[in-house]
């Protein structure tokens, strides 16, 4: 805990050796991260550097209640990769390679989508063990033959009928908090 | 809304989504979200839950100028208190980066270093065993115990030398060691060839002293075949890898370019 503040408060008040500590100390395992996962060097820097601004933004608006410096921040730098990986991709299937977008909205719309990420995930705590599993399942991929095998249901309707209702619960607990408003766009 | 709408339409809005409609049912769909705001909400929440559960993808927001909360955003981030910290980071990671070259560079010349050191014990510890397996494979290569000097091909079939040989040939080496020296001796014109034969049949049983005895003699016979004795004691010496002796007998051979297997004698010094 006293390391996340350090590091927060480093952060939002520009103390260049709390900087250089965190490169010192995360840097590595980001690159690792990118480079591993169709990355380039020049990329580490970039997801680097906007996952720090991302925690600067939050934090300054409100203290961030973090347990682990490290794990929130790996999670960020994971997700600025995942939507850079996905914006590429919509490119060139878009064949696009004039697509310029400046910094601060880049990192602006990356505020807004890891927000609403953060809200769809504390939805979906709320369900009971038996929808999170299987909708965990479904958002990632699996067809519903191979969730009637994994999770012993009599038959694809049967199975189709709980996805539904897991699905439905959740997009009722989403729709029901006044945040949607702001965060559905 | 009826349970058999709303499994209809959430069907509908799975198959939009999943793009597995037909031409016609997509048609008959896109014309029904294009006037109804809450299916256009629905089809939207659920594209963006599924986007954003999924770890190879990403629920994105699209750019819209309207969006005052990204307005907002950006007018704070184009702020000075950003820019400063903005730089601050970039400055920082540059520094950063430098230093990873420089202990890069540190860790190269350590490592090549210690390479050069490891390198030079490993090929002084080696080099015993890889000139001795150089000289098993010379002896592979240049041993020549099956055609040794014939006085058959000559055509002196009065020789008494003769038998010794085709003892020896017939793979007889007790015999023809017993043969020739029962048989053979100093006032036999063919004395140096029995010595050869004689030598060889030694080499041939293992007894190597006896042997390089034998080819001793040839050599202090200072006759034509003398040198004989210096490319079959060499031979011996590439056997059993002794490379001091190999050396010795290189040089005595390569002391004159008359004597037996000189070009032989020069390949293997060469390759030594």
């Amino acid at each position: 805990m006293e390391e996340t503040e350090k590091y927060l408060n480093g952060l939002i008040y520009n103390d260049r050796k709390v900087v250089a500590a965190i490169y010192d100390a995360f840097f590595p395992k980001v690159k690792s991260f990118v480079l591993n996962n169709k990355g380039e060097e020049e990329d580490v820097q970039d997801v680097f550097h906007d996952s720090l601004m991302y925690l600067i933004v939050k934090h300054r608006e409100s203290p961030l209640k973090i347990n682990s410096f490290e794990a929130y921040f790996f999670t960020i730098c994971k997700n600025i990769w995942r939507r850079t990986l996905k914006n590429k991709k919509n490119r060139v299937m878009n064949h696009d390679s004039t697509y310029y977008i400046d910094k601060e909205t880049d990192l602006g719309l990356f505020i807004l989508e890891q927000e609403r990420l953060e809200f769809y995930q504390e939805k979906f705590q709320l369900l009971s063990s038996n929808c999170k599993e299987i909708l965990g399942s479904y958002f990632n991929g699996m067809s519903y033959e191979d969730l009637l095998q994994e999770y012993e249901y009599t038959s694809i309707n049967t199975v189709r009928q709980r996805v539904f209702k897991c699905k439905a619960k959740i997009i009722q607990l989403i729709k029901e908090d006044r945040r949607y408003r702001k965060l559905r766009r | 809304m009826s349970q058999l709408f709303e499994d209809k339409r959430q069907q509908e809005i799975e198959a939009y989504i999943q793009g597995i409609m037909s031409q016609e049912q997509l048609a008959i769909f896109e014309e029904k979200l294009a006037n109804d705001k809450d299916l256009q909400e629905d089809v939207l929440l659920q594209e963006s839950l599924r986007d954003s559960f999924r770890e190879d993808n990403w629920a994105t927001v699209p750019n819209d100028t309207t969006n005052e909360t990204l307005q907002e955003l950006k007018t704070k981030l184009r702020d000075d208190s950003y820019t400063s910290i903005s730089k601050t980071i970039k400055e920082v990671g540059v520094d950063y980066q430098q230093k990873m070259l420089n202990e890069e560079k540190k860790q190269g010349k350590r490592l090549y270093y210690r390479m050069a050191i490891a390198a030079m014990v490993i090929l002084l510890c080696a080099l015993p065993f890889l000139i001795n397996s150089q000289l098993h494979s010379d002896y592979d290569q240049y041993a020549n115990w099956d055609s040794l000097p014939s006085l058959r091909e000559k055509g002196d079939t009065q020789a008494k030398i003769i038998e010794g040989e085709s003892l020896y040939l017939s793979g007889n080496y007790e015999e023809a060691i017993q043969y020739l020296k029962a048989n053979i001796d100093t006032s036999d014109p063919y004395y140096s060839y029995a010595l050869i034969y004689l030598g060889a049949s030694y080499f041939q049983i293992d007894k190597l002293e006896e042997a390089h005895q034998a080819y001793d003699a040839l050599i202090a016979t200072n006759t034509l075949q003398s040198s004989y004795g210096y490319w079959y004691k060499l031979l011996m010496y590439l056997k059993v890898e002794n490379t001091e002796k190999t050396n010795e007998m290189l040089t005595l051979i390569l002391s004159n370019p008359d004597h037996y297997n000189y070009t032989k004698a020069k390949e293997i010094q060469e390759g030594l």
